[in-house]
């Protein structure tokens, strides 16, 4: 008879969802990579997720206890 | 006179925050370009510059804290470590010279989610709650949650799951806390006694409102919350000694359950157009000119 597998925190991991802000540059003269006057990506940045990060980043809330 | 904020270049929460307070208040170092940087630090100042600006030591009046390492890496080799921890030597400098605001990152360590469950047991209602190690759980089916709320492998992560114990491997830690149906998601951002409360109906995920967040768009909504709920909201982060938090809840049946504090937790996507005064009030303390209690 097969034993049972007990279940680990990575058999429980999903995978996160990306957030797809637009691509933009960097500006060193204003400091922002993103026009938050223009809506679209404020929409995404803002009712999309709730994490206000990048397309680099996981889409979930950011609020790791890894901060160091 | 600058505010010195140490993040990342994709935070588009630096980007409001800095089109709010104005760039020319601002010194913004990004982690992820931190090659584009020069930095000189000896044992009586220091000095940072951008291809566009320099700022020295003595010209920074706070510095906050966001989210400079929540960008992906692939690899954690040695050189990323020490470019991390010239970051955080910055910010201990000026921590200790009592500069720093909102935000100390040392504290999501130091106090961590179970003494803070601890610790709001003698504020709040608060769902019964466990951690095993090689132990068997008390609970027959509850809810699991990270500690660390770490990404698993490269984008993977544990939400909070519903789970069966005795299919849990329990050489593993497990945090689990008994699992109660809510009516409403509740989050209050506290900033120095300031309270913003925002709900969240009907989420397609009774557990983990994060897991919907993407397919099913809700915006949360101004909450009016209770004068004694923010008074013991108030004494239990006066407890903590924090100044800034994220705290989330539960809302069922008109009561109230903690769940957990955000030490750092994101904010801006709550009030992104500045309709309720969140923005204005997160700006007002990191400009480089306002009088802010600083963090001890």
């Amino acid at each position: 008879m097969e034993s049972q597998k007990f279940k680990k925190h990575t058999d429980l991991a999903v995978k996160a969802d990306f957030i797809e802000l637009p691509e933009s540059n960097y500006d060193y003269n204003k400091d922002i990579r993103f026009d938050v006057y223009n809506s679209e990506v404020m929409t995404m940045a803002g009712t999309r997720t709730n994490t206000i990060m990048s397309q680099k980043t996981p889409g979930y809330d950011g609020d790791s206890d890894n901060d160091l | 006179m600058k505010t010195l904020i140490i993040t990342n270049s994709y935070d588009v929460t630096s980007d409001l925050i800095i089109s709010h307070v104005g760039h020319e208040n601002i010194f913004r170092l990004n982690f992820d370009l931190l090659s584009d940087y020069s930095i000189y630090i000896n044992s009586e100042t220091f000095s940072i510059s951008s291809p566009q600006k320099k700022i020295y030591e003595n010209e920074i009046s706070k510095v906050y804290w966001r989210k400079p390492f929540n960008t992906k890496n692939n690899t954690e080799d040695y050189e990323l470590v020490e470019r991390k921890q010239m970051l955080k030597q910055i910010f201990n400098i000026l921590f200790d010279k009592g500069k720093a605001i909102l935000v100390n990152p040392h504290k999501e360590s130091s106090i961590g989610k179970l003494l803070q469950l601890r610790t709001a047991s003698n504020f709040f209602k608060v769902p019964e709650w466990e951690m095993i190690f090689n132990q068997k759980s008390k609970f027959t089916e509850c809810i699991t949650k990270s500690l660390s709320s770490s990404i698993i492998g490269i984008d993977k992560i544990l939400y909070s799951t519903k789970v069966i114990t005795n299919e849990l491997d329990t050489s593993e830690c497990w945090h689990l806390q008994k699992y109660i149906k809510k009516e409403k998601d509740l989050t209050v951002v506290y900033i120095y006694g300031e309270i913003y409360a925002f709900e969240l109906e009907g989420t397609l995920n009774q557990i983990d409102w994060r897991k919907d967040q993407i397919t099913n768009t809700k915006k949360w909504e101004l909450h009016k919350i209770n004068p004694d709920l923010s008074n013991l909201i108030d004494n239990y982060m006066k407890k903590l000694n924090l100044d800034y938090g994220r705290l989330d809840f539960i809302i069922t049946k008109d009561e109230y359950f903690f769940l957990e504090v955000n030490i750092n937790g994101q904010w801006a996507f709550l009030d992104t157009h500045n309709e309720y005064g969140l923005l204005s009030a997160m700006s007002k303390y990191i400009h480089p000119l306002t009088v802010t209690k600083f963090l001890k």
